[in-house]
């Protein structure tokens, strides 16, 4: 794969890093909470979820690349063991979803999916780009 | 021990001192400011708000100058519908059609128009001359409109068409005092947009006024209602209606309100706070209406936390709202049925609305067809036709006005649960600024009408 296309993918997973975290709050809420973004989808405004949803993809990137900066930068580092620092991560964010949900504890739950959801994404990297 | 006499003269000096340590009431003194752009758009229901509001204010000696359409001029500046004549040359008439009729205003001392630069000028000579220590109450009871493009530009609807932007009334709030509590009540169509009132700049939301805050009827992109042309004072439900009832004490039709009610904290006082959760717990109406607070909480909302629900705050007034909101209804808040009523009037209102265009547009065939040609039975049919479709489309269009106002009913209950989550995630992520501006705004809320 060229450099180029190599650079369009890692923008691609970086851009779909949010709408993945959104849509997984979005399941999340219809089981624990008012379900509010597929409820205004559904009965509401289209518009308004369209115009909220754009909102946040933008002021959710900084934190979406330094989601990601962690994620490489673990990655790299780990060496060898590159699955088992994925596995990590994937595992501390899932606990910490669980611990909101059911102790609530106050850490935004979005914020951890975006986390869970670069380091996902990650993975589906081109081998080369990861080193 | 003091003698008789000599007590006597401590008290009467004891009293004489306190007379004159007090400090003078603070009184509220109060600009009215309504009508329409044009005599066609100025309807009746918004004089008779302002002459309720006009008599409510002396009833408790409260001062307050009125601004209203075309001031004291003899242009008619109020619509309002009567019945039709039945006209026999015409079958185009309907019977009993209301037609829409014009007239000055009925209003007992109206200090002038509301054209732009008298407005301007007059308001800014009422705010500079706040004396100390009083508050200033600015109310709107007119139209808005809105700035597609940006509705930070919305504005207040004039008499001879004029606008007046959120930063043109910006710019007049700063006439008054400084640091005197100015507090504002707007009650047109997409009026949300004068929550930003409360900056010096309020495009870029920048120089936070802490005397300053309000109370809207409507979000920045929402119709509101309130722009009848009936004279049916127990149909009105308008904010006005319900939030002047409540500082009142007295219904729109005149029955008295309980103060239990409405003053929630107990302090024998009814807050303008009060009174907007009165408004929101009362108004069976298409108005999802909003204080400044409330709309400071939504602007602050972090990305992260805007759509969350997860969490409950069942500590916080906009929760325990919520919850009389829905057992006025005898609906319970659990996510599945509020998705259920919400699917369901939604749903109605879109089928009435389909409903009621399918009916104009039969209406507009029927009558683009030439009478003159018809005789006998043809024109008698042609003419029950008409009225038939006319009768459709009322009342499908009611139908669709019910549905709505029960949709927003729904929508309200969502709309303080989260009002409730945000209240709590400000106190835990906002920072000390943030937290400070949301009190201040609250503590200017619940002020009240003085005396």
């Amino acid at each position: 794969m060229g450099f180029t296309l190599k650079a369009a993918w890692l923008a691609a997973l970086i851009a779909a890093t949010y709408p993945l975290a959104v849509t997984v709050q979005v399941a999340l809420d219809a089981l624990f909470g008012d379900s509010l973004l597929l409820e205004e989808w559904l009965n509401g405004s289209r518009r308004t979820v369209a115009h909220a949803v754009v909102d946040g993809w933008v002021a959710s990137l900084p934190w979406v690349l330094g989601f990601w900066a962690v994620a490489i930068l673990l990655r790299a580092v780990s060496g060898p063991q590159r699955l088992a620092e994925l596995g990590t991560l994937l595992i501390v964010g899932a606990a910490l979803v669980a611990t909101i949900l059911w102790l609530s504890v106050q850490v935004p739950v979005l914020l951890v999916l975006v986390l869970i959801s670069a380091a996902a994404l990650e993975c589906c990297r081109p081998r080369r780009l990861r080193s | 021990m003091l003698s008789t006499a000599q007590a006597k003269v401590v008290i009467g000096k004891l009293l004489v001192s306190i007379a004159l340590a007090a400090p003078a009431m603070a009184e509220t003194r109060a600009s009215l400011i309504g009508g329409g752009n044009t005599v066609d758009h100025s309807q009746v229901q918004i004089e008779a708000n302002v002459g309720w509001l006009q008599t409510m204010f002396r009833d408790r000696n409260i001062k307050a100058r009125t601004y209203f359409g075309a001031g004291d001029s003899a242009e008619p500046d109020v619509a309002y519908l009567a019945l039709a004549e039945p006209s026999s040359s015409s079958t185009e008439a309907l019977p009993n059609e209301p037609r829409v009729q014009y007239r000055r205003h009925q209003l007992p001392e109206v200090s002038g128009s509301t054209r732009k630069p008298e407005l301007m000028e007059a308001l800014r000579r009422d705010l500079a001359s706040l004396p100390a220590g009083d508050d200033a109450l600015v109310i709107f009871n007119g139209h808005g409109g809105i700035e597609r493009a940006d509705t930070r530009n919305n504005y207040l609807k004039l008499w001879d068409d004029g606008r007046m932007t959120v930063s043109d009334l910006e710019s007049l709030l700063d006439a008054a005092p400084a640091g005197a509590p100015v507090r504002f009540v707007m009650a047109q169509c997409y009026s949300g947009a004068f929550a930003s009132l409360i900056y010096d700049d309020p495009r870029a939301a920048s120089g936070f006024r802490a005397n300053r805050c309000g109370f809207m009827s409507e979000a920045a992109d929402r119709l509101a209602e309130g722009c009848g042309l009936s004279l049916e004072e127990t149909e009105f439900r308008d904010y006005t209606t319900y939030f002047f009832a409540a500082l009142g004490g007295r219904t729109r039709s005149g029955e008295p309100i309980e103060q239990r009610v409405v003053d929630r904290d107990g302090d024998g006082v009814v807050s303008f706070r009060e009174s907007h959760f009165y408004a929101l717990l009362s108004a069976q109406s298409t108005d999802l209406s909003r204080s400044t607070s409330e709309q400071y909480l939504e602007g602050w909302s972090p990305w992260y936390l805007r759509w969350d629900s997860l969490a409950e705050n069942d500590g916080s007034i906009y929760w325990s709202l919520a919850e009389e909101v829905a057992h006025r209804y005898g609906w319970d808040t659990r996510a599945a049925t509020l998705s259920a009523l919400r699917g369901l009037y939604a749903g109605t209102v879109d089928a009435a609305d389909a409903r009621r265009a399918l009916a104009q547009k039969e209406l507009r065939t029927l009558k683009e067809q030439p009478a003159g040609e018809l005789a006998g039975d043809a024109a008698n049919g042609r003419h029950q036709a008409l009225l038939d479709q006319q009768r459709a489309a009322e009342t499908a269009g009611r139908e669709s006005r019910d549905a709505t106002r029960m949709l927003t009913q729904v929508e309200k209950i969502y709309r303080l649960r989260q009002l409730a989550r945000l209240e709590q995630a400000l106190a835990t992520y906002g920072s000390a600024a943030e937290r400070s501006r949301y009190a201040d705004l609250v503590h200017c809320e619940a002020g009240h009408l003085s005396p």
